[in-house]
């Protein structure tokens, strides 16, 4: 009987050392439990009872460092822009899982989309960019921010692209995952590729047509524009090539699709 | 002394022979204006039958009459009348004249038998029912009284009309209608009642006119309408906290205004979150207007998560 038990012991032991190699976070459960308690306790609203409190808490603390924080700055933000406080709590729980840096991102997005002396975009659109723009990004979060908050600007301007919000808000996202690409931001190389489709002489497309192309060579990281300018530039310039204008951008798309390449190391 | 026995016979008889008028009854004669009136008297014993006099209330002398017995029948249009009557003896002798007695002969009922005796159309604009009432007239009547009382049998109004009709306004309600003839001399005719209750229907009031005050942001700042007599502005203000999906009310009441351009402005300390106004109007008896409903949100002015 006594050599069963030590048999299953040591196979627990086999077990637990049979586990491949993770990253192994060391987490201050104590305090992220304590903090937890505190401020759920401070919320009435949430009409919770002490075992409620404590479950929830047990909650929170398991998104290990920072979860607490990371917590109360999402609750206290939704909760203070109106949202209703279970609702609030919902997604906050969501943030203790996620790193500082995604909460950060969704925290700043979210103001610079929400509040009326930036975007002042409605909440339902405002939550949903600012949640989408969080979500395993990987770059600089203020680099990122200001790539949307600029890009959006520059689309609805009125001397400018005089697009609607929600248009550019949405073409705003669907660029803004190239943002980590550039090291400086994407908003200049957008401007930059943009201008060039709109003004160039031979070009000269339309708002609908450059946005289509701006992405796919933006999305080809930071050396893509200068390739695509210069291969247009080759194309409809002098004698070389005489290509077509639609030649010459579907040929520059080409050559920027070879900007950046995964090369395996020998 | 032989020669003074019929003098005496007849003071005795004239005595004797006092017409006592008993009463006078009407009744209408159908199919025409005029009424049939039946006068009765304590009959006399030695009366041999009676004179009777008829004349109107202003002195002139229809009728002159025998009759055999304490009774007289005559038909007259409808007026106001008197009448009087002596005994007539055996000899011819005629007693003394009763007293003069009234007889009224009021105007006929008017009737209600036409297709559409009312309509009633309520009006928003005015806040009442413009009611109007139809009959068939009553050939001596000078004018009509049209009385409109309210379910509970209490006066409303009294209109007078020169013609079979009536056009008035009144208030949404349940109504009956009585219609009475009036002579020249205000000899009235017992009412015409249009069966049962008719209803003066409460429209629905009109949608208020308020116009939104927006600020730069396409925010509502303030609503601005236009007060008018007999009619409240009444304003609920809901909240729904995002995410949620049920809207709470914070507070529903009756503006108070002067009449003239008013202003509600949201209060300073509304939480942010999102809200609708909604205004709608109200007016006893009628039924209250669509909502005219707003949202607008409420954010913060700075977000500091420390």
């Amino acid at each position: 009987m006594v050599f069963l038990v030590q048999a299953f012991f040591f196979w627990l032991h086999l077990g637990f050392a049979a586990v491949p190699n993770a990253e192994v976070i060391h987490c201050d459960s104590a305090d992220e439990f304590k903090n937890s308690i505190e401020i759920l306790k401070k919320e009435d609203g949430l009409n919770l009872n002490d075992r409620q409190i404590i479950q929830e808490s047990l909650l929170i603390s398991k998104g290990c460092n920072h979860a607490s924080v990371r917590f109360y700055k999402v609750f206290k933000l939704l909760k203070y822009s109106g949202v209703d406080l279970k609702s609030s709590f919902g997604i906050a729980v969501q943030f203790t899982t996620k790193d500082d840096q995604l909460t950060k991102n969704f925290l700043e997005i979210f103001k610079k989309i929400y509040l009326e002396n930036y975007l002042n975009m409605d909440f339902t659109t405002a939550l949903k960019y600012s949640l989408a723009l969080s979500e395993n990004y990987q770059g600089n979060s203020d680099i990122l921010r200001e790539d949307f908050t600029q890009l959006v600007r520059f689309c609805t301007k009125d001397k400018e692209m005089a697009l609607s919000l929600r248009f550019c808000a949405e073409m705003a996202l669907e660029l803004i995952p190239y943002s980590s690409f550039y090291p400086q931001g994407e908003f200049a190389d957008f401007k930059k590729i943009y201008s060039f489709l709109r003004t160039h002489k031979q070009l000269g497309l339309s708002i609908k047509e450059a946005l289509k192309i701006v992405p796919r060579v933006l999305s080809q990281g930071p050396k893509a524009p200068d390739n695509f300018i210069k291969t247009i530039e080759l194309a409809l310039t002098g004698e070389a090539l005489k290509l077509s204008p639609q030649q010459a951008v579907n040929l520059a798309l080409s050559v920027s699709n070879q900007s950046m390449q995964r090369k395996e190391l020998k | 002394m032989r020669n003074w026995f019929p003098v005496l016979a007849l003071l005795i008889l004239q005595s004797s022979v006092q017409v006592n008028m008993v009463f006078a009854q009407v009744q209408s004669v159908p199919f025409t204006e005029k009424s049939q009136v039946e006068v009765q008297w304590k009959p006399e014993p030695d009366a041999m039958g009676y004179q009777i006099e008829i004349k109107t209330l202003k002195g002139h002398k229809i009728r002159k009459a025998n009759a055999q017995k304490a009774i007289y029948v005559f038909k007259a249009q409808p007026g106001r009348y008197q009448l009087r009557a002596q005994a007539q003896t055996e000899f011819g002798t005629l007693g003394p004249w009763s007293e003069w007695i009234n007889v009224n002969i009021p105007p006929r009922k008017v009737k209600f038998d036409l297709q559409q005796n009312f309509t009633a159309t309520a009006r928003s604009e005015t806040l009442s029912g413009e009611v109007k009432v139809h009959w068939q007239g009553a050939q001596a009547a000078q004018y009509y009284r049209v009385i409109f009382k309210n379910e509970k049998g209490e006066f409303v109004k009294s209109v007078k009309a020169e013609q079979s009709f009536v056009q008035t306004e009144l208030p949404p309600g349940r109504y009956t209608v009585g219609v009475i003839s009036v002579l020249e001399d205000g000899l009235e005719s017992t009412p015409a009642q249009l069966q049962g209750n008719f209803i003066v229907e409460s429209a629905k009031l009109p949608m208020p006119d308020v116009k939104p005050l927006k600020n730069s942001q396409g925010q509502i700042e303030a609503l601005e309408f236009e007060s008018r007599a007999g009619v409240s502005y009444m304003l609920s203000l809901e909240r729904n906290y995002y995410l949620s999906s049920n809207w709470l009310e914070i507070e529903t009441k009756a503006l108070t205004s002067q009449i003239g351009v008013s202003k509600w402005i949201p209060p300073v300390d509304l939480p942010p979150a999102q809200y609708r106004v909604s205004l709608w109007l109200d007016s006893k008896g009628w039924q209250r207007s669509e909502k005219s409903t707003w949202e607008f949100v409420i954010k913060p002015k700075e977000l500091d998560l420390n």
